[in-house]
């Protein structure tokens, strides 16, 4: 169902029935470019990664190395701050998907005062830009004790998505029939666990979205990174890069393969990761309920 | 097994500015299978979900065997709900949908296996047992909606329109072999329906709900409420005007 309907998508935007091959000429065109736009990025990534003597441009390495990858290990203890990146994404994750389950099911289907002023007040939120409260969190952090600790950068990076993934999450809710759960009630289960066992396996697409959406945005975070460590003990990714960056006392001479073999371990993963559940994440982002 | 009464209940919904439900009476005897006729929109199945806790009541009690069910939660009401819209699980195939409520029940798995083999069997879906519903036909999906309320012995059935997606050979069939298994079990049912022949074979009683206003309720009632139908199974009193 859901392959048929896109390919009648993809066929009717790329040559419409009746169209002039000029009209079909032009999509491909247009394509391809923003194609290449995105990817050259990546492309520099991987070429200079693999190069001795990278710079700031694309060329080809003249003798592929491994060189820089064993580098970053050795000299810039980068397996330390890739697993507190992978510790701190994911614990991120398991702490935003149960929160956003819960409040979001109480926003779609529970009946409760005010609860409209709050729905709106949790997308206000969102809004707000991140760097405005930058102050502010540093401030309650240190108040706290929660600067330069694991607990500190996973419930901050819990809650900064939280506002929109509790939005999004709603929406899938919205989207389950009510009478599954009132059917599971009646067959004897608890609320709770009538939400475990249907509404969320039915809901599945929404929560692979909402992991997907929250490792990723812990995974990629800098600014709160950079106010909240600063320990090598707790060095993340970002942090790593930032220092790669700032050898030898300023940013004059990069180490171009340095960063680049980093960015190749640091988006490698995410790619995996996409792959892995990329039908759940684009049934769920097309938020389609058909085809449960 | 049990005795269901509606107390003087009404139900309006917010949105709505006429009643659904308007001051409905009605006793259920223990064991008896009552059928509710009525036109479209005239509160069948907002009556049969305030009794299964799925909406709750303006005013008036609902009682099972005496006792008020309205604060009971949906899950402590011992109450079996065949779904106009079947609300089949859809992540689970129909094997799991219909032993859902004995897993609940924490039976063993032999006896849920034995158990789904009979209802299946009885209902003629053995063969689809592996699959997911979405690979059902309207009517299969309403067969296994029926079977996952029959397997388990609730204290009452309720079943709203449930063989209305069946064709007529299928239906007549079901018709019989779900009147012998309520005879069987003895479990009190009420069964909702648009059939006058259905209502006409199947019901010891029957009760005439016309569009929701006090005193055609009332009336309904007062023809059907006296007569308690004592063990209606072993003897059919269809009775009552269908609302043509
Ligand atoms: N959730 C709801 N919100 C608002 N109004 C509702 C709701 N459910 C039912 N109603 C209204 O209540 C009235 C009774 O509905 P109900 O579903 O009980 O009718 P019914 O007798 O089962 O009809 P049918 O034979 O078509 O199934 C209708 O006017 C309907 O529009
Ligand atoms: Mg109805």
């Amino acid at each position: 169902m859901t392959t048929r309907a896109a390919s009648r998508v993809t066929r009717t935007a790329a040559a419409p029935r009746g169209a002039s091959w000029i009209e079909a000429l032009a999509v491909h065109v247009v394509f391809v470019l923003v194609a290449v736009f995105f990817l050259v990025p990546f492309l520099w990534l991987f070429t200079a990664a693999f190069d001795a003597n990278a710079e700031a441009y694309i060329r080809f390495p003249a003798q592929p190395t491994l060189n820089n990858f064993v580098r970053i290990f050795t000299e810039h203890d980068f397996g330390r701050a890739l697993a507190n990146s992978v510790f701190v994404a994911g614990a991120t994750m398991l702490l935003d998907v149960v929160a956003v389950a819960l409040a979001g099911y109480s926003l779609s289907r529970l009946e409760w005062r005010f609860k409209s002023w709050i729905t709106y007040a949790v997308l206000l939120l969102q809004t707000m830009p991140l760097s405005a409260t930058m102050v502010p969190i540093y401030g309650l952090a240190r108040a706290l004790g929660l600067r330069n600790s694991y607990l500190g950068l996973i419930l901050i990076h819990a809650a900064i998505e939280l506002p929109f993934l509790i939005w999004l999450m709603k929406g899938f809710f919205d989207n389950v029939p009510r009478y599954l759960e009132e059917a599971a009630w009646l067959d004897g289960r608890s609320k709770l666990r009538a939400l475990a066992e249907v509404v969320l396996p039915v809901a599945r697409n929404g929560i692979g979205v909402v992991a997907g959406l929250s490792f990723l945005a812990a995974w990629a975070e800098v600014l709160m990174m950079i106010i909240l460590i600063d320990t090598q003990d707790l060095k993340t990714v970002p942090l790593a890069f930032y220092e790669a960056l700032r050898t030898r006392g300023g940013y004059t001479e990069v180490q171009y393969g340095i960063v680049a073999a980093m960015g190749v371990l640091y988006a490698v993963p995410v790619m995996a990761i996409f792959l892995a559940t990329r039908r759940m994440m684009v049934r769920g982002l097309i938020a389609t309920s058909r085809g449960l | 097994m049990s005795r269901v009464e509606y107390a003087d209940v009404s139900k309006r919904f917010p949105t709505q500015d006429r009643a659904a439900v308007d001051r409905l009476t009605l006793d259920v005897a223990d064991g008896e299978f009552l059928v509710l006729l009525g036109p479209s929109g005239c509160g069948k199945t907002t009556a049969l979900r305030m009794l299964a806790g799925l909406e709750h009541p303006d005013r008036g009690d609902i009682l099972i065997d005496g006792a008020s069910v309205i604060r009971l939660e949906p899950k402590d009401r011992d109450v079996a709900l065949v779904f106009q819209s079947y609300a089949l699980y859809p992540h689970m195939s129909v094997r799991d949908n219909i032993q859902y409520p004995l897993r609940v029940r924490q039976l063993s798995a032999a006896e849920r296996g034995r158990k789904v083999e009979r209802v299946a069997e009885l209902l003629g879906i053995v063969n689809l047992l592996p699959r997911r519903p979405a690979q059902l036909s309207g009517g299969e999906q309403q067969r296994v909606a029926l079977a996952r309320a029959i397997v388990r012995e609730p204290r009452v059935f309720l079943m709203d329109e449930p063989l209305s997606n069946l064709d007529a050979k299928l239906r007549t069939h079901t018709r019989t072999e779900l009147k012998a298994l309520q005879q069987q079990l003895g479990v009190t049912t009420i069964f909702v329906t648009h059939d006058q022949a259905e209502a006409m074979t199947m019901s010891d009683r029957i009760a005439v709900l016309e569009r929701a206003s006090r005193w055609r309720v009332a009336r309904a009632h007062r023809r059907l409420a006296p007569r308690r139908a004592a063990r209606g199974r072993r003897r059919r009193r269809p009775q009552g005007r269908a609302a043509a």
